[in-house]
């Protein structure tokens, strides 16, 4: 770990630790937060308000508000909005043939008056942001092979440019993209030819760094942070796999050349050989007046079970500030302890300047898949509202350790009341002649963080791995303070099998749902939907929300189901929600548009009270973040209708992009 | 002479020419859908289903005219009920609501039929 301890404030007065020296704490001690002090004001670190006319990054800026100052589009207007152009990349697949399913999560990239969109097929293609015609393509070749995943993934691509880029001289301003295999590719913005510079003949191998318990390649899914002129550079694998993989590594690269400057890594070297992954595999935040890169840490691996890391791994399921230009760590706030439940930290972080009691607060907030919103100060890691450490229940697997406690925000309030077993759908029930209540009687459940079970059905998960707040994280409003996040209701089930009965099982695995090994572990496991025979969710209905939280107050300023289940074709009643993946924007015209809903729709709601304004019907789920710009006087806003898996097999290959009639 | 009746006037079926038409127009309504990109059902089983529906519907519109009074035209009857309000339901669950609105119309001729002038048993 990198020089961790220097960087530490051990403060155990600051540490909430009440009550976590409980009776087990003599098998697992809670690791106190890591926090910092600050000798910046929260005026002096606030963010300015963004005012530009571009989407150059995958949250829109490195805040990850998700903001767009402009206003052509409003919410009295916005029910006229009209689909200018709609371009379709031919990169996808239904699984169907050779080629794996694809899923596509990218956020399209508006930049050098141009948007940028990198495809599930490894290519990047530059579009013009007013017409749609294709400005030029890359292909990178890359081996369509879904090596680390169970699907072709990308979340698209990044854009960096020199301060004052010169006409004329090639990789001035450059587009990056990275593939299923480690390699991540940088071109030139204007040409789409490979930046010769960058690595070796503008491919640098991420790979190569790829050396403690490597088993798969460091896949390149999420485009890279573009911070100044670093790429800061994650990395996805397979992590419900193996017991023992590649334990977490973040590394900044050099933009112009691709070289290493820094690399991070969460799993401290002594543990990295008995464990792995708590990787960085979605998009993170920075704040440049403080110079901290704010990164969510996952879980380390295997995913489900944690006998062989006993001892505490403080920065997994964390987020995690580092200091820009040394990748050491400032302070870091773990959000589940000993994680068995692949609550990975999934989202950037979004920072804000928010007013509290009066008095500005410089926040950060972290959306989680526990639908918990954490509330941070982004200057020291400490608490805004209480987080409180409460006790949780106790497992009885042999080898295992379990932590006494857990983090609770106080406020906002949880997403969902993960406090009590969700209730059954009656219709289901019915429906299945009582094989949802048979089910539920089956389950453990002792209420949140119900730990792993080898018993009966196993325990159930609510939210689970796939529920709650996705990598669309919280979009914000830095005017009125008004946070926007989507969230899903799923409940799965989650059984640990001894290794002789798991190989008898049969092994289906998909995206967050079915058999998975956990090879090396004395457990394999299984994650299913706690569904009736005829694909219905047992648990009763909204199963997706958009909820808009008053951050002054932390306090619920409206929620309502979002979007509407659609199976086969059918549409369930919009007043029962959607699972979501994907997120929102915010405009400054009081407009939240999103897609990220199972009924492939792309929405616009009011930002102050909630109400649908406007949709339309896309190719595919939206799952990802809508891009918000603006060219030539004229405002658009584009979406990516790509599919994933984790939803309905349904993929698409469409970039769509709507603005006001003329 | 025979003291039966020996001939039945022809009937005009309104009710059952309703529903043939409605059939169609239902069936061509989702079919467009069904193979129309970004219907927001194209190539969904659903909507397949509802075709075959609403084909299903159409061959009952046509047994009418055939069947003449008796149980076998009773039960067509039956049926033509049955996959009326099923169809529409499913059309509503496709948010297909032109559909729904011929699929009434089509509702509209199995009352006429269940309620209208019966024809007559034929006799030889």
């Amino acid at each position: 770990m990198n020089g961790i301890k220097k960087h530490l404030i051990a403060a155990p007065a600051l540490c909430l630790l009440a009550g976590v020296s409980n009776a087990q704490a003599d098998t697992y001690s809670v690791p106190p937060p890591l926090l910092a002090p600050s000798s910046i004001s929260a005026e002096d670190a606030k963010l300015p308000i963004p005012s530009g006319k571009e989407w150059d990054s995958f949250h829109g800026q490195l805040s990850a508000q998700k903001y767009s100052p402009l206003t052509q589009i409003n919410k009295d207007n916005v029910g006229k909005l009209t689909k200018v152009w709609q371009y379709f990349t031919g990169d996808m697949s239904t699984g169907t043939g050779k080629i794996p399913p694809s899923v596509w999560s990218a956020t399209p990239i508006f930049a050098n008056d141009t948007l940028y969109v990198g495809t599930p097929f490894y290519r990047i293609i530059a579009l013009d942001p007013e017409s749609g015609k294709e400005k030029w393509t890359y292909d990178t070749k890359s081996k369509l092979v879904a090596e680390t995943q169970p699907a072709l993934k990308s979340r698209g691509v990044a854009y960096w440019q020199e301060k004052a880029p010169q006409q004329g001289v090639a990789c001035q301003k450059m587009v990056y993209l990275g593939n299923m295999t480690a390699q991540l590719y940088a071109v030139d913005a204007d040409t789409g030819k490979p930046c010769e510079g960058f690595g070796k003949n503008g491919v640098v191998d991420v790979n190569q760094w790829n050396k403690v318990n490597a088993k798969w390649p460091l896949s390149q899914l999420q485009p890279p942070t573009v911070i100044g002129d670093r790429l800061i550079v994650g990395w996805a694998g397979k992590d419900w796999e193996y017991e023992v993989e590649s334990p977490g590594s973040l590394f900044a690269l050099n933009a112009r050349t691709g070289e290493l400057e820094w690399e991070f890594k969460p799993i401290p070297d002594e543990e990295a050989g008995k464990t792995g992954t708590a990787n960085i595999w979605t998009a993170m935040s920075y704040d440049p007046a403080l110079g901290l890169l704010y990164i969510p840490v996952s879980s380390p691996s295997p995913n489900y079970w944690g006998g062989n890391r006993t001892k505490p791994i403080p920065l997994g399921t964390s987020t995690t500030a580092l200091d820009i230009n040394t990748g050491k760590v400032v302070w870091s706030r773990q959000w589940v302890h000993h994680d068995l439940w692949d609550y990975d930290i999934n989202s950037a972080p979004t920072l804000m300047d928010i007013t509290v009691n009066g008095k500005p607060v410089a926040a950060l907030v972290q959306a989680t898949k526990m639908g918990f919103l954490f509330t941070v100060d982004r200057r020291t890691g400490e608490d805004v509202w209480p987080i409180e450490e409460r006790p949780v229940p106790q497992g009885d697997i042999p080898g295992e350790v379990y932590s006494p406690t857990q983090p609770f925000p106080t406020k906002p309030a949880p997403l969902m009341d993960q406090s009590k077993k969700p209730a059954i759908w009656k219709i289901a029930d019915i429906v299945g002649f009582g094989q949802c209540t048979k089910m539920w009687d089956g389950l453990e459940y002792n209420g949140m963080y119900s730990p792993p079970s080898t018993k009966g059905n196993g325990v159930l998960a609510y939210p689970d791995s796939a529920g709650g707040v996705q990598w669309g994280g919280v979009a914000f409003d830095p005017v009125s303070q008004v946070a926007i996040v989507n969230t899903s209701h799923i409940v799965q089930m989650i059984k640990l099998w001894d290794r002789a009965s798991y190989d008898k099982q049969p092994k289906t695995a998909g995206n967050e749902n079915g058999f998975y090994p956990q090879i090396g572990a004395p457990y394999g496991m299984s994650l299913l939907n706690a569904q009736n025979w005829a694909g219905m969710p047992c648990w009763a209905p909204p199963f997706g929300e958009i909820v808009a939280i008053d951050m002054r107050s932390g306090d619920v300023k409206w929620r309502r189901p979002m979007g509407a289940v659609q199976q086969w074709g059918w549409y369930m009643p919009e007043d029962m929600g959607s699972p979501t993946i994907g997120g929102p924007a915010v405009t400054a015209g009081g407009v939240v548009f999103i897609g990220a809903s199972m009924d492939a729709k792309v929405r616009a709601y009011a930002l102050d009270d909630g109400k649908e304004l406007w949709s339309d019907i896309v190719m595919a789920p939206a799952v990802a973040n809508p891009a918000v710009y603006e060219y030539k006087g004229r405002q658009y806003v584009a979406f990516v209708a790509g599919g994933n898996s984790i939803m309905k097999d349904q993929v698409g290959d469409q970039v769509v992009v709507y603005a006001l009639p003329k | 002479m025979s003291t039966s009746a020996a001939y039945a006037p022809p009937r005009r079926h309104l009710g059952a020419k309703i529903m043939i038409i409605a059939a169609l127009v239902a069936l061509a309504i989702t079919a467009w859908r069904f193979f129309t990109p970004l219907s927001g059902v194209t190539d969904s089983g659903g909507a397949m289903t509802t075709m075959l529906a609403e084909l299903v519907l159409f061959i009952l519109g046509v047994l009418l005219v055939q069947t003449r009074a008796g149980g076998l035209r009773s039960f067509v009857v039956f049926l033509a009920w049955v996959g009326a309000i099923g169809t529409i339901f499913a059309a509503s669950l496709l948010h297909g609501w032109w559909t729904v609105a011929v699929l009434v119309i089509y509702a509209v001729g199995v009352v006429i039929e269940t309620f209208g002038a019966k024809p007559s048993r034929s006799a030889i």
